[in-house]
């Protein structure tokens, strides 16, 4: 469904040296899959989320998405951040709404849409707060039901949960595994927590740094929910771990 | 709060300015040259009838509005220019570097520095000039484009520079999301740019608001001006009528508190949000 071909990504540098981000990356999404990026920070996993989402271009390779090579940001690739991104200005359920405002749909649909998504997360009773009022794990609901509004063939997630207490964290995970079984989107999530990754993914990518780049990739073969305390989660953890150990010990950052 | 304490806030609000009342009417009293220091019971004479003819001016009341008049214009005039520029500016590093050096170095000049020039370029022609029919009423015709220019001078830059702020300001985040939501062009302008800057340009609208009032006495100073409340203080200082140069003053001291109240009211209450974010 989404296919990263030969994606190089670099950067210039303040000094004026190029730095590159992204090295040569190939990658295939499947439809309906939930995939994980994990690894060290540097290794290029935001860089590669932000350029499916279109808001960085790759300097060369191509990122193809059902057969159309993407070409700037549009909201059939929902993107959530890991900072606070509700509009401030927005009460919540008008927030729900931008991305239906935007491709002209009429109040009265878009108006239940909204519900609707406000209802799933249990937010219907906050729909006229604003952004403020909201605790972060609730703010980062409204922000995953605002990309998903519009409908998205994908969900793209930098880190969404990166800035949450752990209760809020594993309680906001659950609910993105409902969701996405529900709605049967195709989801890319982005996370350093090799924990995460192993409780949402249908398949968990492992990248390297200096450059970034694939170094595995780990099909999870867990039936939902998961156990975590599990041997067979334990297993994987423990995979995943040597691995991102090894590059450490490779000089990594 | 209760109401023992909100009437004891406003007792202490009022405490000072009864106080200068007070030492204001000693001096008065003691000095007893009403050119010099009119007495209260003369000012308020003057403020208690805003109907009365003025010397060979029109009311009180007359003059106020016709300043008001003017201030509306070159404050309207002034917002309609700086905002879209404003906008641009912020948005665009091109626009701010094309236009930054030259707006800077205009800005230091005080709107008064410019009288000679715009009566120059304008002279005392108003609005009734344009059209005839407006000549009838004193207000129109007393909206020269000369004391228009200057109170926009006046107005212009705050507006200007809080607007470029605004705008700088949003968070990049906060594009980037609507740009994944799909909005992009007028679009990303009108939800995104411009709510997002809102709450600056309210602050600049305000200060610019308040610099255009402060503006219409040097403006209505300018020959060709026959009214306002510039023009009154100015007419009855020849005539050493200080009872009425008090009361001009008072009356462009309390509409501009005003106008700042308001426009402060706003942003309370419009942009609660500001600040606020975690």
């Amino acid at each position: 469904m989404l296919k990263l071909v030969n994606v190089t990504k670099s950067f210039n540098k303040t000094n004026g040296d190029r730095f590159l981000a992204i090295s040569n990356m190939n990658l295939d999404i499947n439809e309906n899959e939930f995939v994980c990026i994990v690894g060290p920070s540097g290794c290029g996993k935001t860089t590669t989320l932000r350029l499916i989402s279109g808001l960085e271009v790759p300097t060369d390779g191509k990122i193809v998405l059902e057969g159309n090579e993407i070409n700037g940001p549009d909201p059939e690739r929902g993107v959530v951040f890991q900072e606070y991104t509700l509009f401030p200005w927005r009460s919540v359920i008008e927030n729900v709404m931008f991305g239906l405002e935007v491709k002209k749909v009429g109040k009265k649909e878009r108006t239940q849409t909204a519900k609707k998504y406000l209802e799933m997360v249990g937010l219907a009773e906050y729909a006229d707060a604003y952004p403020y009022e909201l605790s972060g794990g609730m703010q980062q609901r409204v922000a995953i039901i605002r990309a998903l509004a519009v409908n998205p063939k994908i969900l793209l997630m930098d880190e969404p949960f990166g800035a949450l207490d752990a209760r809020n964290r594993a309680s906001l995970q659950n609910e993105l595994i409902r969701i996405w079984g529900n709605d049967q989107k195709t989801v890319l999530f982005v996370t350093h927590s090799i924990n995460e990754a192993i409780s949402l993914a249908d398949r968990v990518v492992i990248m390297k740094s200096r450059p970034g780049r694939i170094h595995d990739i780990i099909k999870v073969d867990l039936a939902r929910p998961r156990d975590k305390m599990g041997k067979v989660f334990k297993d994987y953890y423990i995979r995943i771990r040597d691995m991102l150990e090894n590059d450490l010990e490779k000089g990594g950052p | 709060m209760d109401k023992k304490g909100i009437s004891e806030k406003i007792f202490f609000r009022l405490l000072f300015p009864v106080l200068l009342a007070l030492i204001w009417q000693i001096m008065a009293v003691y000095i007893d040259k009403p050119m010099v220091i009119p007495r209260l019971e003369a000012v308020a004479e003057v403020l208690a009838h805003p109907n009365t003819k003025i010397l060979i001016t029109g009311s009180l009341f007359e003059n106020i509005v016709i300043s008001l008049v003017r201030v509306t214009c070159g404050f309207c005039l002034a917002a309609a220019v700086s905002i879209p520029m404003g906008i641009l500016m912020g948005y665009y590093r091109f626009a701010e570097r094309f236009l930054e050096s030259t707006i800077e170095s205009l800005r230091p000049v005080p709107p008064l520095a410019w009288v000679p020039l715009v009566l120059a370029w304008f002279g005392i022609k108003s609005l009734a000039d344009w059209f005839p029919k407006l000549s009838v009423s004193v207000v129109f015709g007393g909206v020269q484009f000369s004391m228009i220019i200057i109170i926009l001078i006046g107005a212009f830059f705050p507006i200007l520079l809080n607007t470029i702020h605004g705008v700088k300001s949003i968070p990049k985040i906060y594009i980037e999301s609507a740009k994944t939501l799909g909005s992009r062009g007028l679009l990303l302008l009108f939800k995104v740019i411009i709510p997002a800057s809102l709450p600056s340009i309210v602050t600049g609208l305000r200060i610019g608001m308040g610099i255009g009032w402060m503006c219409l006495v040097a403006a209505e100073m300018m020959p060709g001006s026959n009214a306002g409340l510039g023009y009154l203080i100015w007419y009855a200082y020849e005539l050493l009528r200080s009872d009425i140069i008090v009361s001009g003053m008072i009356v462009i001291g309390v509409i501009g508190f005003s106008m700042d109240w308001g426009f402060r009211h706003v942003e309370r209450n419009r942009y609660g949000w500001v600040g606020r974010m975690k």
